[in-house]
């Protein structure tokens, strides 16, 4: 057989599962920790079990990596309880099982590290990257993104808080293995993108352009960190790297892999079967 | 089914006509006024022309949109001489023939970027220096991976630039159709993502270059791309150093909004 001569990485879309509302749009999730729910994540953890990765990346910023590691080391010991986000819920059981002694935190995360270089946001002129005001200032609404193009989904209903964001509320019930499998398809992340370059990237005038200061100097600056992080975790050609990420950066992070041509990519839809439990 | 109509763009890549020799290194083109090297353009716009582009635009600097106007009227009044720059050799010599009244500046290369103030630490983007200091030379491309499998050679000067000169006579045309294959566009930006890895634990001078500098540039061209397009019959030919090819192509496409055309339709040698 021919020797494997690339590492390979797969990405796996996720929706937070802790509903931590950061986004503009945020996925309704119900409490996972519920033994229904349990079940289903410990099902989709046996499901990518067969990916047989070598190290879990998770989308945490270097900087809280020793909290990670004390965490899981205390969860392997059986000391520590999981909470609700992904990292725990997929990334320290299928570290577990997969006998990994560590987790890799591979997140650049500009707004948790104040001394940015580019954008130190205790002394930087948010206007600069601001593309919500400056689109309510200018009439460029039309360039955010808008409600309408998450409710062509008939199965979600939308709802929006007081401060503008939005939670996406499905209307049925959904297995979490078919959460993922929506997650991870390739048309709806090519969508994501899309809207980052029909929409924000042009919110600007003239010598204005916060929208593609965003864009590029936050967007583009943490997926491509993310993707030399994870090449920094690459040590050799035998090397499997599942990274569990929002979905909204797999898009960016995979075309990065695809574009340096380094690495093998699998799709995470290979593993994940919906099953049929009746 | 009906289709969706959207505006046209076609990028046209180009090397600099004009030896600035601004870069560490640097294609060595002979004197393009030379009258071999003009009828030789003269072909070049011809084929474009088919195009029918509505708009040309070109890899200048909003801040030098006044200066480049009055050029292209100076051009259209025949008081106004062709330098050697591939705008004003192709840009200008295609859009007079098209009747237009202007060219369009859409490069973003500002003389102030509110990014990178004056007391900016350059360390944080110097890449060969961290390379250099840190073993990590293997993450810089070299001449030859820019120039794969082309017909040319390198000389070193003295002051460290390096001229990529080539072997035997090229035609402009033959120079263009090599320059925009898609394959040499796809491998050059496969060097940037290579360049990014440069960078240790909380440095990454390769990633802060290539997005703070080469993303940022690329992504505000092709916002200046869509700030002047004004309907779906517009088709604009943009005429841009090679290397802002993949990049600008990629935004324009993942975009949705416009059709792509390739000059390579065009060009035939």
């Amino acid at each position: 057989m021919k020797q494997k001569t690339k590492p390979t990485i797969m990405i796996l879309g996720t929706t937070h599962l802790g509903n931590p509302g950061l986004d503009a749009f945020n996925y309704k999730m119900d409490d996972v920790l519920t033994p229904k729910r349990q079940n289903e994540i410990k099902q989709l953890v046996q499901q990518l079990k067969e990916y047989e990765p070598t190290k879990i990346a998770i989308e945490w910023d270097q900087i809280y990596d020793s909290q990670v590691q004390t965490d899981y080391q205390e969860y392997l010991q059986g000391k520590f309880e999981l909470k609700r986000g992904e990292h725990h819920q997929i990334g320290f059981r299928l570290a577990e099982e997969m006998g990994h002694s560590k987790l890799y935190c591979v997140d650049y995360r500009l707004d948790h590290r104040k001394d940015d270089p580019f954008i130190p946001w205790d002394d930087f002129d948010v206007r600069l990257v601001d593309y919500h005001t400056f689109a309510k200032e200018h009439n460029q609404e039309d360039l955010l993104p808008r409600k309408e193009e998450y409710s062509v989904d008939s199965d979600v209903e939308l709802h929006e808080e007081d401060d503008g964001r939005v939670w996406i509320v499905p209307k049925n019930y959904i297995s979490i293995i078919d959460m993922y499998i929506q997650d991870n398809t390739p048309e709806g992340r090519r969508k994501d993108h899309q809207y980052y370059l029909r929409g924000v990237a042009r919110i600007g005038l003239e010598s204005q352009y916060p929208g593609a200061n965003w864009l590029s100097h936050s967007w583009y600056d943490r997926n491509l960190k993310i993707f030399v992080n994870l090449s920094r975790i690459t040590e050799s050609t035998d090397e499997r790297i599942l990274l569990i990420i929002g979905a909204g950066h797999v898009y960016l992070i995979q075309q990065f892999f695809e574009e340096a041509g380094d690495y093998i990519i699998e799709s995470p839809l290979k593993y994940i079967k919906s099953e049929d439990v009746n | 089914m009906k289709q969706k109509i959207k505006p046209t763009i076609m990028i046209l890549g180009s090397g600099h006509f004009d030896n600035p020799g601004l870069d560490a290194y640097n294609y060595r083109m002979d004197d393009v006024l030379a009258p071999k090297r003009q009828s030789e353009i003269e072909h070049l716009v011809a084929q474009l022309k088919p195009f029918h582009p509505s708009k040309v635009a070109l890899e200048v600097d909003e801040r030098f949109d006044a200066r480049t106007q009055e050029d292209y009227q100076g051009y259209l009044n025949d008081t106004y001489e062709l330098k050697r720059g591939e705008g004003d050799q192709i840009g200008f010599r295609l859009a007079k023939q098209m009747g237009h009244p202007k060219v369009y500046c859409v490069d973003y290369f500002p003389e102030k970027d509110p990014f990178f103030p004056e007391d900016f630490d350059s360390n944080l983007t110097d890449l060969d220096k961290f390379a250099d200091e840190h073993n990590q030379e293997h993450f810089l491309p070299s001449v030859e991976d820019f120039y794969a499998g082309e017909n040319v050679e390198f000389n070193e000067e003295e002051d460290g630039r390096v001229w990529i000169e080539p072997k035997k006579y090229e035609s402009i045309i033959e120079m263009f159709i090599r320059g925009n294959e898609p394959e040499g566009r796809c491998a050059e930006h496969k060097l940037y993502l290579q360049m990014a890895q440069v960078g240790l634990r909380d440095q990454y001078p390769g990633a802060n270059w290539v997005g703070h500098r080469w993303y940022t540039r690329n992504l505000k061209i092709f916002v200046n791309l869509t700030r002047i397009t004004k309907s779906t019959d517009d088709r604009i030919l943009l005429i841009i150093g090679g290397g802002h090819v993949y990049l600008v192509q990629h935004f324009l496409e993942a975009s949705g909004n416009y059709t792509l055309e390739s000059p390579l339709k065009y060009l035939k040698s």
